[in-house]
């Protein structure tokens, strides 16, 4: 998934059930905000306060009478007036989520001869416009840098705990040394990892914003060989009995 | 219990950006089918609209009530009231209690005569009225009364306005705050004004009308003081409005008979341009600052109002034959009735002897000593006639040691009598009303050259007679050429309310005030009545007294250079004061949800002036004031030729 794509719209009647809208071409949602004028005799330059917030809500999509959400459950919350829930997200496992509740105020149905059917509607916010900003959670693993798991899964340890770039980020001899190690690393601003199961599999809570969301977790079959760092003579590889790192050691990526 | 149970509730969240309140409106039905929790019912767009509403748009707009414009959505849905519900009652039906932030801001009763809905598919908006309980104090009397009888006595301000005044409309719980700085100079060491101070409750009762109205009493002192009241965040306030030109506002806050000082936090309000920075944000550049003329010429005047001298005038003493304080000549046939309620009150009967009808037999009572030549008696009281068309009373003024007396006739003269062709007032009726009232101001007595004889101190005597008219058809008088008697009623009788007599000894009814600004303008203010005057005379229920029994001397102002003087010159004074020169209004949509009408204003761009608030039309949720704010200036700061002078009877 890349973050900013892929705007997916959820509705339903029922909060706690909101459905995404499958067959939705585009959606959108919109918002402002009256502003008071600030009589100020003193200058020519408007200021201005905030005052009432409003909403809408528009969306277009094909008839697929199938879905569970459709044109025609649209048009029969604007028939009953019913109040829905909605849910606009770029992601169904989390992230950022913009979610409310509405009234369709506005449904249409169009279509050319030998062309799908097609419906629009809009819909006012009603209330509050709520914003979260969830993590998103995924399922990672123990990989080479190239997503590759590594052989000896689940128990593939002790590992040489190393970051995307390349960079080695520690050594780790159970899964809870590789927690603390991708934790704890210093330029790891978006992700925490947590280990449910003591295996190679690991949680992995993705920040809202995060620029990237990884599929794996990079390592490297601890005390086997030392690692390239990229600063020519700079390899390192672990002591005798694994607790240390000794250098240097010059290999090839 | 009444008001009990919340029926309704509305409740929004007003949309300052930077501070929201929550409000909530609940409505306490009187009685009715009551729900176990309350029925919330859909805030409209403009739920709630707060207004203090000034039609003279001046300082001089003595009471100020306020008023609540609720607006909910009816949906249609279960439970929902019909705007009927609340237009088919009388107005104080349903109670209105409004919470800002869970602290009660006011309460209010619906007014069924100014509802609104519209005439379409619901949903649709319901427009309610509610007003608060100044606004009652027209239809309110001031509670004249203790244990069904007549308390006329003389009690502290404090009972007066608020215990029988106030409390009548508003909750007795309200704090009732008093922003004054003018104390008499006499008044008891330590005591605060209106515990302090006392008032005869004669001055709010009429002997024929009854007492007057709550609203009538609040005016009577706020023209007095120059002072305003209104109700802001469910407290009474009585502000002059002379005091708040004062750097530091004292506010005497009265709770359940007892007196502390207290601070209102940023009691002076700063406008201008910016939310944080300042208590309120002028917005909309729908401001205007408006020019007010100048009071050249103020003008007032007072009736002297008597107290009573008259003992067992209630007819509360009663020994079953005897009304003590009043003697039977011969063997008059007298009872009470009543039943010591205000709606019943003791009243004297009369009744027609039937035995020996041409009989003289009165009742009567001697007040000795009590009027000089040149004072003025006041006599009134309330009558009917029960089988009988006529009744005869008799004032008499005299000195029992030297022969000869007055009599006062009907038309307000004393007619000088040895006693051969006595002059009595007599009243007759008829057609279906039997019920009257009898009220005279007499003249002094005219100084001819018998009346020289007499001293200066009287004594007045008022003798009731028995009435003539149609006789008892089963006594032996019976006069079949007269008819049957009237209604009915087999013992024709005269039934007698309470009485007065009382002696201005002012030599005059009244008096007139004339201030003239000295500056050069032109307006003349209309002819004000008032009622409180420093005479020193403790026979007039115009007095104000700092006892029991001392008339309150010249009044003191907290404000340095101010000279004491009687209360209603100060009253003068402060009419010119606060107009003394053109003064400005400033009228403007102001953004904030803390201000108060109490508050004393600044802007921010407008040095140097300050204001106060004439009235306000608050939308709630939207947080914007329309307030209409005009300056205040400072007490003493006008120079003015002041002149009293007499009001003569014009009987």
């Amino acid at each position: 998934m890349i973050l900013g794509q892929d705007l997916i719209i959820s509705i339903n009647t029922d909060q706690n059930n909101l459905i995404p809208v499958c067959h939705s071409k585009t959606c959108s949602l919109s918002r402002d905000r009256d502003m008071l004028t600030i009589t100020n005799p003193t200058t020519a330059d408007e200021s201005y306060i905030p005052s009432t917030k409003r909403g809408t809500i528009s969306g277009d999509g094909l008839m697929i009478y199938q879905d569970v959400i459709n044109g025609v459950s649209v048009l029969e919350w604007l028939e009953s007036g019913a109040l829905v829930a909605f849910k606009f997200s770029t992601s169904l496992s989390g992230g950022l989520i913009y979610s409310g509740s509405m009234y369709i105020d506005h449904w249409e149905i169009s279509g050319e001869i030998s062309d799908m059917v097609t419906y629009s509607f809009t819909a006012k916010i009603n209330g509050a416009l709520k914003i979260e900003k969830n993590d998103f959670v995924k399922t990672v693993y123990l990989s080479d840098l190239f997503g590759v798991r590594l052989a000896g899964c689940p128990n593939p340890y002790p590992v040489a705990v190393l970051w995307y770039d390349g960079s080695l980020i520690g050594l780790a001899n159970n899964p809870d040394d590789v927690v603390s190690q991708f934790n704890g690393y210093a330029p790891n601003l978006y992700y925490r990892l947590s280990s449910p199961d003591n295996s190679c599999n690991y949680t992995m809570n993705i920040v809202w914003n995060a620029p990237e969301q990884p599929n794996w977790v990079p390592a490297e079959a601890g005390g086997l060989t030392g690692l390239w760092t990229g600063s020519g003579d700079g390899g390192i590889s672990p002591s005798e009995n694994g607790q240390d790192l000794i250098t240097p050691i010059e290999v090839e990526p | 219990m009444a008001y009990e149970v919340v029926k309704y509730q509305i409740s929004f969240q007003d949309e300052h950006y930077a501070t929201p309140a929550n409000w909530r409106i609940d409505i306490r039905p009187f009685g009715g089918v009551l729900p176990a929790e309350p029925i919330v019912l859909t805030p409209a767009g403009a739920p709630l609209v707060l207004e203090y509403t000034n039609s003279d748009e001046s300082k001089r707009s003595w009471i100020v009530g306020r008023k609540a414009t609720i607006k909910y959505v009816y949906t249609g849905g279960e439970n929902i009231p019909l705007p009927t519900e609340f237009f088919d009652t009388d107005e104080r039906y349903h109670r209105v209690e409004i919470f800002k932030n869970d602290v009660l801001d006011g309460v209010y009763f619906i007014k069924p005569d100014s509802g609104q809905y519209d005439f379409r598919f619901p949903p649709f908006e319901v427009t309610l009225t509610a007003v608060d309980g100044l606004a009652f104090g027209k239809t309110v009397n001031f509670n004249m009364y203790q244990d069904g009888q007549l308390k006329y006595d003389r009690v502290t301000l404090y009972e007066a306005i608020v215990q029988r005044g106030l409390y009548q409309t508003i909750d007795s719980t309200v704090p009732v705050n008093v922003i004054n700085s003018l104390y008499p100079s006499n008044i008891e060491a330590a005591q605060k004004l209106l515990l302090g101070s006392y008032v005869h409750t004669d001055m709010f009762y009429d002997f024929v009308k009854g007492p007057i109205s709550t609203y009538d009493m609040l005016e009577y002192f706020c023209i007095n003081f120059y002072s305003r009241v209104f109700i802001a965040n469910n407290q009474v306030w009585i502000v002059r409005s002379s005091d708040l030109y004062q750097d530091e506002v004292g506010i005497d806050q009265y709770v359940d008979s007892a007196v502390n000082a207290i601070t209102v936090p940023s009691f002076i309000n700063v406008l201008g341009p910016g939310v944080g920075l300042f208590d309120g944000v002028p917005v909309d550049f729908n401001g205007n600052i408006r020019l007010v003329p100048a009071v050249k010429k103020a003008t007032f005047k007072v009736e002297y109002k008597s107290i009573n001298r008259l003992v067992n005038f209630t007819w509360l003493g009663w020994t079953g034959t005897d009304f003590p304080g009043w003697t039977r000549f011969g063997n008059p046939p007298i009872d009470r009735v009543g039943t010591a309620t205000i709606d019943d009150p003791y009243r004297l009967v009369v009744y027609r002897d039937p035995v020996n009808p041409s009989t003289i037999e009165y009742l009567y009572q001697s007040v000795d000593s009590i009027m000089g030549k040149h004072d003025l008696l006041e006599f009134s009281f309330k009558y009917k006639f029960n089988g009988t068309t006529n009744l005869t009373v008799s004032i008499m003024a005299d000195d029992p040691t030297i022969t000869g007396f007055f009599r006062l006739d009907s038309s307000g003269s004393w007619v000088y009598d040895f006693g051969s062709d006595p002059t009595y007032i007599q009243i007759q009726r008829s057609g279906k009303k039997r019920d009257g009232s009898f009220s005279i101001k007499a003249n002094p007595l005219s100084a001819t050259k018998e009346s020289s004889h007499f001293p200066n101190a009287m004594r007045i005597r008022i003798s009731i007679y028995l009435p003539t008219g149609q006789y008892n058809p089963a006594g032996p008088d019976y006069n079949p050429l007269l008819g049957p008697p009237e209604d009915g009623v087999a013992n024709p009788n005269v039934e007698f309310w309470p009485m007065k007599i009382g002696v201005i000894s002012t030599g005059a009814t009244g008096r007139d005030l004339t201030i003239t600004n000295n500056a050069n303008y032109s307006l003349e203010q209309d002819e004000t009545s008032f009622q409180f005057i420093d005479t020193g005379e403790v026979g007039l229920s115009n007095t104000l007294f700092v006892s029991a029994g001392v008339p309150a001397a010249t009044w003191n102002s907290a404000k340095a250079g101010v000279t004491a003087r009687d209360i209603e010159e100060h009253m003068a004074r402060a009419n010119v004061d606060q107009y003394a020169k053109s003064i400005t209004t400033f009228e403007s949509s102001v953004y904030s949800n803390t201000i108060q009408m109490y508050n004393v204003f600044k802007v921010d761009t407008i040095p140097g002036k300050r204001y106060m608030m004439l009235s306000d039309s608050y939308k709630v949720k939207k947080c914007i004031h329309n307030v209409l704010l005009e300056e205040v200036l400072p007490e003493g700061g006008a120079s003015v030729t002041y002149v009293e002078t007499d009001i003569e009877n014009d009987n």
